[in-house]
């Protein structure tokens, strides 16, 4: 990959005196002239210039997989914080029933919302519509991907790379975890196992990055933490801190990535916390670069 | 007179009358906040966090809003006698932070969402509005908020017949007049103009030419910083590795 100059850009700097260019995100006209309004790097791409900025809060897209926090129940609605400027909206009708029915909702269903989704429950769901005046963005949850975060795989790791920033890593019958950390666009489902003797009929095949999600609710909270072992704190802990060097140097965070630091710093023997340290980063990293090669 | 001035040309700190104060400026200091900075002009300590844009509380109006915190630190000052109208000091420069904010600040793009600015004083050795505007834009910009311009500001005194730049707490109790203005160079633009105290219409037309000078040293350093900043991020910045696929 041959990096290509790139230039940066402050608030304020004039990017071209030519008036002629669309303004993409970033980009203002300011007596006749295209200046830039945050500090990144510039992309130009045919007539079309834009910023491309370091730290943003997320820009929704519809089709985007985000992952967010419920803060409000509301009639008819719960309102989700999703990172970005504003929470979004989920409708009750733009759920899936647990039966799985398609019907009407009743009076009864706006009842029993809180039996759906309360407040501080975790979600993963799609956007569905954008209203750009408002910034208002409706999401939905009708496929079975959807829904509350909690206990779904069996044995293996569950990584929700959410567009928005967040991510999920959980394994079965422990206190799933969630991380939150600036991303670049990618909406990955994968499920990477651990090899164990239980699964065989679940392949590792990255690039093809299928779904696989085995649903298996547990509803007494106390089997949760039953067999909650050190082993899997540790490949949640690894898988984390994998995520999060990608993140502070600002690299793009997908599914590759993470399972080839992951991978590497096993083979360097790093403890998980360790991988956090500014040489053992530089390591893994470089690792990276050479595969690549 | 006497007490703020050495050797007829020179300050009590050794500067000239027309030279700004070290500055030191760091920006990501606070990790919980979307954005934050930090500085020092001088023995002046003011850390600003910014967080946002997010949801609105208040549930009418379309237009997005700013929330300025402005607070002394109680340890800020050594004159206990100031802190008891520091709460009325305090939402008068709050107010002028905001109006400086907006006017740089493209408000269209966050609707119904706020944004709170909270700028705190550790240590008020003088110039605390001109240096609490620079460091509320180190802080935006590390944000990731859309501003026209990096706002850059600067403060001119009067003692007796004598312009100072860039004032120090001392030289501020001997002060006869004030002007603090903060300047959009890139728009040639004035973004915000305090005058306070007594001055005369030329000593007005002086002191505003001395502060422009005294902006543009602010804001070359604050743009060097700022594409530092953006250097040392994007170092390990690479495209992503679609011929994985």
């Amino acid at each position: 990959m041959i990096n290509e100059p790139q230039r940066i850009v402050t608030p304020g700097e004039i990017l071209t005196q030519e008036s002629d260019f669309l303004r993409g995100h970033g980009v203002s006209l300011q007596n006749n002239q295209l200046t830039a309004t945050i500090s990144g790097v510039v992309e130009k791409v045919n007539k079309l210039v834009s910023v491309e900025p370091l730290k943003s809060r997320y820009n929704p897209h519809v089709g985007d997989i985000v992952i967010g926090r419920i803060n409000e129940v509301m009639r008819k609605k719960w309102k989700v914080e999703v990172n970005s400027t504003q929470n979004a909206i989920l409708s009750l009708s733009a759920i899936i029933l647990p039966d799985g029915i398609q019907r009407r909702r009743t009076s009864t269903d706006e009842m029993n919302m809180r039996n759906f989704y309360k407040e501080d429950d975790l979600i993963c769901a799609e956007v569905q519509k954008i209203q750009w005046q408002e910034n208002k963005i409706f999401l939905h949850t009708r496929s079975l991907k959807y829904g509350k975060l909690k206990i779904r795989s069996i044995d293996y790791l569950l990584l929700i790379l959410g567009v928005n920033g967040y991510c999920w890593i959980s394994s079965p019958e422990t206190v799933p975890k969630i991380d939150k950390k600036n991303t670049d666009k990618n909406n990955w489902w994968v499920s990477t196992h651990q090899k164990t003797d239980f699964e065989k009929d679940l392949s590792t095949d990255p690039k093809s990055a299928k779904l696989r999600i085995r649903k298996r609710f547990i509803d007494d909270e106390s089997q949760r933490y039953k067999s909650f072992t050190q082993e899997m704190r540790e490949k949640i802990a690894r898988t984390r801190n994998s995520i999060f060097v990608l993140s502070t140097l600002n690299m793009t965070i997908d599914p590759i990535a993470i399972m080839k630091i992951y991978s590497k710093s096993l083979s360097l023997q790093l403890e998980s916390k360790d991988m956090l340290e500014p040489n053992n980063m530089m390591n893994l990293i470089d690792a990276k670069e050479e595969e690549k090669i | 007179m006497q007490k703020v001035v050495l050797d007829g040309n020179k300050r009590l700190d050794g500067r000239s009358f027309q030279q700004i104060r070290h500055l030191y400026m760091q920006q990501g200091v606070n990790s919980r906040a979307s954005g934050s900075a930090y500085i020092e002009s001088g023995n002046t300590k003011i850390i600003c966090s910014i967080f946002g844009p997010r949801q609105r509380k208040k549930k009418s109006g379309v237009k997005g809003q700013i929330n300025v915190d402005f607070r002394f630190c109680s340890f800020a000052n050594k004159d206990e006698t100031l802190h008891k109208y520091a709460s009325l000091n305090e939402k008068n420069i709050a107010f002028q932070i905001e109006q400086t904010v907006r006017t740089t600040l493209k408000i269209e793009l966050l609707p119904k969402s706020e944004v709170d600015i909270c700028v705190l004083v550790l240590q008020d050795d003088g110039s605390v509005l001109a240096s609490s505007l620079n460091c509320v834009v180190l802080a935006l910009v590390d944000a990731g908020f859309e501003i026209f311009d990096l706002v850059s500001s600067c403060q001119v005194i009067k003692i007796q017949n004598e312009l100072f730049i860039d004032s120090t707490y001392k030289e501020e109790e001997e002060s006869t007049g004030i002007v603090m203005i903060s300047l959009m160079p890139s728009l040639s633009e004035i973004a915000h103009i305090l005058q306070t105290g007594e001055i005369s219409q030329l000593d007005m037309i002086e002191a505003t030419k001395i502060c422009l000078d005294g902006c543009a040293v602010v804001y070359s350093l604050i743009k060097d910083l700022e594409k530092l900043q953006v250097k040392r991020q994007i170092g390990c910045f690479r495209a992503l590795p679609t011929e994985l696929f």
